[in-house]
């Protein structure tokens, strides 16, 4: 489900016809225009990371222009949520008399779009107790009614009668992007009250992942996994690749955070594996079981729903790529795929990776094989020598999730200890 | 002199084959497990070297199931005359 960066959202909007206000986005001090810094005294820079509560991480600094170099230079150094950003917004800081909430997000209980206004905004609303006002939104109707949304607004309290005409054609603009750009939520917080009118100080688009063929391009986005909070990796934007033309089978792969895993688990930690399974139930049980004695996985991959070995060999390439990979561990359910070809797609990946060793991991490396074809994978699997190797065990169906863990870590101890390759 | 093999994978890439090993290749192995989409496989072997059974399949999306068997056999049994390129992130 694509989440859009905030700047690329304002820019939609401003497209639509919404207020925001003057700005550009910058890798570099050096990108801003000299005349922009000219006019205005005052500006705000803004952290461009997904992550929610940014102001109150530090992810948004006020500052006079005079000395906005050195704040920009901190800001684009600084990790929110361990993300560093690529850019920041930069924009003239808006003086206001008021701020709202307002969105458009699929609402499953009322089965399509539902409006939501706060006469509160910022960064607290959904804290907020009072002022929102939730505003069920026809699905069939193309333009939400004036005076509906008012009749439910003027519940809010605190408008205006004025406003409530503006504030119906915002309304009516968020929803027209909703629909136009098949969005799962557009939100406006805050919607600020200038002397100029309404400004959208802050925006955030999700796209619905299932309408990637019509918006990935007009949107300019990558075919990833749900990776909501953040920007994809490179590792998952090239994972992404390999099932965006490919039907046959499934590729998934998602990254976990190193970084804050070691900081809540601390010395519990010791080491991370490169992970991949076959049914996302058994990778549940198996990430279980293993975490629990220290071995943390580097990341989440599945491929599954017989996918061809050409899919399983890029895969697994991807994920003995990562970086801080200790081990690695393949576990299938009692699946029904072709377990041959499975095996075939690691054989291959194998003897590239670990070419110096002739194919045989010089890490510690278990792989649990259940299911259809499994004898066939175990014969390849013995054929490619990947049997009594001191690092690697093979299991086929009598073993659990649960002996799996235990043998990994066995095999990772004595390895540790100096029985490596 | 006959060209060199050269086959595009429906999942981009292509497996090649460098004849010139092939030659003294007495097993063979290549064409063992190849498992085309079809009833035909995509690989026999014709005056000593493989070649594919039916070219008008050439073109037809996921003929060769990219099962990887052909160039695994190669490189055990045979002289590792077969390569298949997958690329990555493209
Ligand atoms: S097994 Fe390899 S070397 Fe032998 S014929 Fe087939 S491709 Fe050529
Ligand atoms: S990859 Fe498999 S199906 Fe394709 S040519 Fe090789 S053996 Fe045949």
């Amino acid at each position: 489900m694509p989440n859009l960066e905030e700047y690329k959202a304002k820019s939609i909007v401003k497209q639509e016809g919404l207020n925001i206000p003057d700005g550009c986005v910058a890798g570099d001090f050096s990108d801003i225009n000299v005349d922009f810094l000219k006019r205005h005294k005052n500006i705000v820079l803004k952290s461009q990371v997904p992550v929610g509560s940014r102001g109150k991480k530090g992810g948004i600094v006020v500052t006079e222009t005079s000395s906005a170099e050195d704040a920009f230079r901190e800001l684009i150094g600084k990790e929110i949520d361990f993300m560093l950003p690529e850019k920041l917004l930069v924009e003239e800081k808006i003086d206001y008399s008021a701020e709202y909430y307002l969105s458009v997000y699929s609402c499953p209980e009322h089965r399509g779009p539902v409006l939501m206004f706060s006469s509160s905004g910022g960064g607290d609303v959904e804290e907020e107790e009072g002022g929102t006002v939730i505003i069920p939104v026809k699905i069939n109707s193309d333009k939400i009614s004036a005076d509906f949304f008012k009749k439910g607004l003027s519940a809010a309290g605190g408008i205006e009668a004025l406003e409530l005409d503006a504030l119906a054609d915002i309304a009516n603009t968020l929803y027209s992007v909703y629909r136009k750009y098949d969005c799962k939520l557009v939100e406006i917080n805050p919607l600020v009250k200038t002397d100029e009118g309404f400004i959208v100080l802050d925006a955030k688009m999700i796209v619905d992942g299932d309408a990637f063929f019509r918006q990935g391009e007009a949107l300019d986005l990558d075919f990833v996994e749900e990776i909501e909070g953040r920007q994809p990796t490179d590792l998952e934007l090239a994972a992404g690749k390999i099932d965006e033309e490919d039907y046959r089978g499934a590729a998934h792969f998602v990254q976990l955070p190193v970084k804050s895993i070691r900081g809540q688990y601390g010395d519990k930690v010791k080491t991370f594996i490169g992970f991949n399974c076959v049914g996302t139930g058994a990778s549940l049980t198996v990430m279980d079981e293993i975490a629990r004695l220290g071995y943390f996985p580097r990341n989440f991959a599945d491929t599954s729903g017989n996918p061809p070995a050409s899919k399983v060999y890029r895969m697994t390439r991807i994920i003995l790529s990562q970086d801080n990979v200790g081990g690695y561990v393949f576990a299938t359910c009692v699946s029904s795929q072709q377990l041959d070809n499975t095996a075939r797609g690691i054989i291959k990946a194998f003897k590239e990776v670990f070419s110096k060793t002739g194919g045989i991991p010089d890490i510690p490396a278990v792989m649990l094989f259940r299911g259809a074809w499994e004898e066939e994978a175990m014969e390849l699997l013995k054929e490619h020598g990947l049997f009594d190797q001191p690092n690697v065990k093979i299991l086929d169906s009598n073993y659990t999730e649960n002996d799996l863990a235990g043998i990994f870590d066995k095999l990772y101890k004595e390895w540790k200890n100096g029985k490596k390759l | 002199m006959v060209k060199n093999f050269k086959l595009v994978l429906f999942s981009g890439g292509n497996i090649s084959i460098d004849y010139s090993k092939c030659r003294d290749c007495e097993s063979k192995a290549c064409t063992k497990f190849c498992q085309s989409s079809t009833l035909e496989p995509v690989l026999k072997i014709e005056n000593g070297i493989p070649v594919t059974t039916d070219s008008s399949k050439i073109e037809k999306k996921n003929w060769c199931t990219e099962c990887l068997a052909c160039e695994l056999n190669c490189g055990l049994y045979g002289k590792g005359a077969i390569r298949i390129e997958l690329p990555l992130g493209e």
